[in-house]
């Protein structure tokens, strides 16, 4: 089984309570209350933390579920685009792993 | 704020550093006791360079000292030669803040450089009771401008301009942002000034305002323009941010103003603090209500009026006198 975020039975979600957010015109500044770090999303990287926030995802059902969520068809936003954006937040700690080991 | 408390006599009730008289002001640099008190910091120096000490008389002359022993202090620099060979042969001198940092020996005559590179590194590195960036700040009435540029950007000359326009000066070298609030808090020490900028700022403010010019240091030539009565007298009154400004001298350059969006000028500002990770949240909290408060520009121009200029009217605009 492949680890990390590539496993497609492993499910993901972000915790609002671990973060807080600052808008700024077009970016969120997101402060993380685990890491002391401040991260800097752009709308759509904002978008995919909002929909985590809402339930767990597995990476499959989060290529299925985000581009519905941003309202664009999945040729615009594909598989490949939502696991490097997925990638990204889970890189910086914004999501954590619930189930599926 | 300060740790520096003597007795129950505060910094504003302390004689200022002119009222000593310089043989115990040198006395007391030589053992260490010299506390001076400025803005939210208690600085401890210790130092028998001649020129550090001289430097320090006339251009810290309106800064509260207190000579007493047991002053406490935030931070302490000793401003020394490198080593006992160094005292006696070929003599040197370097700022040490008390911990290593590197730093190129030099000649006792510049003392005064490594006195002022050393309160730098003192609160640049060891301050994590408020959120440090690397910008000057001038103030009015209305708030303050803060102006963030790398090294040769023309930071400290357009702060020395806008002193010549009436703004008070909150810092040369820092933005000093109280933790969870915007507040930016004055720490008044002598604008420092390289090479062209010297004698153009010495145009303008007059002989008086300026140091003696340190000619061949490392940095080339320094000069430093001295903070006015008036700033020392308000350096506890803070001011909240209403304009960023990340200035570009370019020599002959048109000038030109250009908008910087709110979420790109924080991640600019954040770039030159060195301790705003390790304030965390207050840092944060702090950063975004100045990011709210304030309109961030570029600014790029070929000569000192037409940045004065610029920044009048971008002032103006935000509705300033």
């Amino acid at each position: 089984m492949p680890a990390g975020p590539n496993s497609d039975t492993w499910r993901w979600r972000a915790n609002a309570r671990h973060y807080r957010t600052h808008v700024l015109g077009d970016v969120t500044y997101v402060y993380c209350h685990l890491s002391g770090e401040t991260h800097m999303l752009n709308l759509v990287s904002m978008a995919m933390l909002d929909l985590l926030v809402q339930r767990p995802y597995s990476l499959a059902e989060l290529a299925d579920a985000f581009p519905a969520c941003l309202d664009v068809p999945v040729a615009e936003c594909p598989p490949a685009v939502v696991a490097r954006l997925f990638g990204e937040l889970d890189d910086v700690g914004l999501v954590e792993r619930v189930s599926g080991a | 704020m300060s740790g520096s408390w003597n007795g129950s006599v505060g910094p504003e009730a302390m004689k200022r550093l002119a009222d000593h008289a310089v043989r115990d002001v040198a006395a007391a640099l030589a053992r260490g006791h010299l506390v001076l008190h400025l803005g939210p910091f208690a600085l401890a120096l210790r130092t028998d360079n001649a020129a550090a000490r001289d430097f320090l008389v006339s251009m810290y002359a309106n800064c509260p000292v207190s000579l007493d022993q047991d002053t406490m202090a935030d931070f302490s620099l000793h401003v020394r030669p490198p080593n006992l060979l160094r005292r006696f042969v070929r003599r040197q001198v370097m700022p040490d803040p008390g911990f290593y940092f590197p730093s190129v020996p030099l000649p006792p005559r510049m003392g005064p450089l490594a006195l002022e590179m050393g309160m730098n590194m003192a609160v640049a590195l060891q301050c994590f009771r408020f959120a440090i960036y690397h910008a000057a700040v001038v103030a009015d009435e209305t708030g303050a401008i803060v102006i963030s540029a790398n090294s040769g950007g023309g930071k400290s000359t357009l702060a020395a301009a806008l002193m010549q326009e009436n703004f008070r000066l909150l810092s040369d070298e820092f933005a000093i942002m109280q933790p969870g609030e915007p507040l930016l808090l004055p720490y008044p020490r002598p604008v420092s000034l390289k090479n062209a900028s010297v004698d153009i700022v010495r145009a303008f403010a007059g002989n008086d305002a300026m140091s003696g010019v340190l000619h061949g240091t490392p940095k080339g030539t320094i000069g430093y323009r001295r903070a006015r009565k008036s700033d020392i007298a308000a350096m506890h009154r803070p001011a909240r941010g209403r304009l960023l400004l990340f200035p570009t001298f370019m020599e002959g350059a048109k000038a030109e103003v250009k908008p910087v969006e709110a979420g790109d000028a924080v991640m600019r500002f954040i770039a030159g603090s060195p301790n705003y990770h390790v304030l965390g949240e207050a840092a944060y909290t702090s950063l975004m209500a100045f990011a709210d408060s304030i309109r961030a520009y570029d600014i790029t121009y070929g000569n000192t009026a037409d940045s004065v200029a610029l920044v009048r009217e971008l002032w103006t605009q935000g509705g300033a006198a």
